[in-house]
């Protein structure tokens, strides 16, 4: 499965295509996520909202 | 797993277009995050500054609410405890609000117990011919 049917799957709301980009993009956003030096789970959280906002709104 | 990116077909592009888009994104959050955070804590360092000015304001205030009489004994007693010397103050304010024996404040001051009691008394009848003065 391309990376461009995973994410056409995923913006039609399939939870499973949603939750492999999720996976795929953990190291981006643990790091996104660590403020001072410390892994802040707010943010993270907040990140992972983002991440599927991302999805919604990203346009090719 | 997953494959190392090369950019070069169609789908890797997406991908690096998304990946792009996303970093900026949560960059974006991010930064949003920190700085409500810090609003956050200043807000929170006035409240406290307001809390803190409210019970002083709330003392005064109950201050203010005593019946007259008690508030100008009030005044008074502290003139005349700022009118007599440290150690009959100690002795006298030891005695009446911490409700320790003469034994002990003797122990503690390297005094008898009659010269401890000598004190108290004494600061007791300075303390009430204060008081007279400053009611005539």
């Amino acid at each position: 499965m391309s990376f461009k049917e995973i994410l056409l799957r995923a913006k039609s709301g399939e939870g499973s295509a949603v939750i492999i980009l999720l996976e795929m993009y953990k190291p981006l956003l643990v790091k996104g996520a660590i403020i001072g030096g410390r892994f802040d789970e707010d943010l993270y959280q907040e990140l992972c909202i983002t991440l599927i906002k991302c999805i919604k709104l990203f346009r090719f | 797993m997953w494959q190392k990116n090369s950019g070069k077909s169609e789908s890797e592009i997406l991908q690096n277009l998304f990946t792009a888009y996303l970093t900026t994104s949560v960059k974006r959050r991010r930064d949003a995050y920190i700085q409500q955070a810090v609003r956050i804590q200043q807000m929170e360092s006035v409240e406290d500054d307001i809390q803190y000015i409210q019970e002083q304001e709330a003392e005064e205030d109950m201050f203010r609410g005593l019946p007259l009489p008690m508030q100008l004994e009030d005044s008074a007693l502290l003139y005349a405890l700022k009118g007599i010397n440290e150690r009959e103050r100690h002795v006298f304010l030891a005695r009446v609000l911490d409700e320790r024996s003469f034994e002990s404040l003797a122990e503690e001051m390297g005094l008898g117990y009659k010269g401890v009691a000598t004190i108290y008394y004494r600061a007791v009848g300075k303390i009430k011919k204060k008081m007279k003065e400053l009611r005539k």
